[in-house]
């Protein structure tokens, strides 16, 4: 059975075609997410409001599923994704700064796009902060880029580190989902970080 | 996106039942093909087909092994797109012209192990028992000798960093190092070597 073109997907008009639809997919939803608005967002590192955690978390189920079972039907070739290599202690880096750019700013740089199209100007400000840092990192790439590729795993994933089948993790993360979809619906119910609390 | 307290909206439901109905069966089911590091090396058996790594193979071209024939079993048009030096292309069809003489090594490459081995078996099922198998077929050419990932390389490997590299290089191919790059890049595809 043909599978997904993943290949022509990158490439050419196709492949800018894809990126168009796919990415202004993914910035349409997340509007209709109510994830363009910072408020919302920080709302998630105060425990207030768990948008982020679930829309992201749905998205993780929804691609994991997608993957398995379309692979399964033959329609998609998983030796054609490419998975992102693991360099630990710079990726644990980059994380910490990220978070900490995105509890400051209220926006991380899909959302603060978002952000931008409905208007808003913490987007627009957001936005340029991104592009200052860009440059900033362009420029000084040559003294990071040592420590940028040590700690290298290669292309780790969650079943080959803990040696366990792909369902089994699968069945684990939807479950892990579930659980705390519903642990964060309780949270939020109970007003224990709310504003008028605090 | 607050939760009513009547009740979780219908969709939540539906799709809590779905997520489940669909990751349930999962879990029992083996794992996709191409999730592993090269899924079409999984569970093949190797015993009785005599086969070479991708840098061995290499290894020979470089030092221009006599009597070295290699067969590259693809498609005319994947040959064509890119081949290993010295190959000829040999359709499933063709092979049952191929007539070794003796000293002859004969490797054959396909675009992974099974369609190499496939065709080595044909060979053998004529009295042609000399075969070998390229390990990984084209995937672990490209992707062991061409573009090797000289940051993630282990064991013996890791102290042949050097090696590699100019191995990539005269083929045509680009170590990735994980160091900086300068200048146009442009020389992705020319060959050092042969």
């Amino acid at each position: 059975m043909a599978s997904f073109p993943l290949n022509a997907a990158g490439e050419g008009i196709v492949g800018a075609l894809c990126a168009f639809l796919a990415g202004s997919a993914f910035g349409f939803f997340l509007e209709r997410g109510g994830l363009g608005n910072a408020t919302k967002l920080s709302g998630q590192f105060y425990l207030r409001d768990f948008t982020v955690f679930r829309v992201m978390f749905t998205a993780i189920v929804t691609a994991m599923l997608g993957l398995f079972w379309f692979s399964k039907l033959g329609l998609l070739d998983l030796s054609a994704l490419y998975v992102n290599p693991t360099y630990l202690l710079p990726q644990l880096v980059a994380g910490a700064i990220f978070g900490i750019g995105f509890v400051t700013g209220g926006l991380c740089p899909g959302t603060s796009c978002v952000a931008i199209a409905t208007g808003s100007l913490d987007g627009l400000s957001l936005l340029a902060g991104i592009m200052a840092g860009i440059f900033i990192f362009a420029e000084t790439f040559e003294r990071f880029y040592g420590f940028l590729y040590s700690t290298a795993l290669g292309n780790v994933t969650i079943p080959k580190v803990l040696g366990l089948p792909h369902g089994l993790v699968l069945l684990a993360v939807t479950l892990i989902a579930i659980a705390a979809f519903i642990g964060a619906g309780r949270l939020e119910r109970s007003g224990r970080f709310s504003r008028e609390r605090r | 996106m607050a939760v009513p307290a009547a009740g979780r909206p219908r969709i939540q439901i539906v799709l809590l039942f779905a997520a489940l109905a669909l990751s349930i069966p999962a879990a029992f089911m083996a794992d996709p093909a191409g999730s592993g590091p090269d899924p079409t090396e999984a569970g093949i058996d190797w015993s009785g087909v005599e086969n070479v790594e991708a840098r061995g193979l290499a290894r020979w071209i470089m030092d221009r092994k006599p009597d070295l024939l290699i067969v590259d079993a693809r498609s005319a048009a994947d040959y064509e797109a890119y081949h290993i030096p010295r190959a000829i292309n040999v359709s499933a069809a063709d092979s049952a012209t191929i007539r070794l003489d003796e000293g002859v090594t004969m490797v054959i490459c396909g675009s992974d192990s099974r369609s190499a081995i496939a065709l080595c078996k044909a060979l053998e099922r004529r009295g042609e028992s000399r075969a070998i198998v390229l390990r990984g077929g084209m995937r672990a050419w490209i992707d062991d000798v061409l573009f090797p990932n000289l940051t993630v390389l282990t064991g013996a490997d890791a102290g042949n960093k050097e090696a590699i590299s100019r191995m990539s290089l005269y083929f045509g191919g680009t170590p990735k190092t994980g160091e900086l790059r300068r200048g146009s890049g442009g020389g992705r595809y020319i060959r050092e070597g042969c």
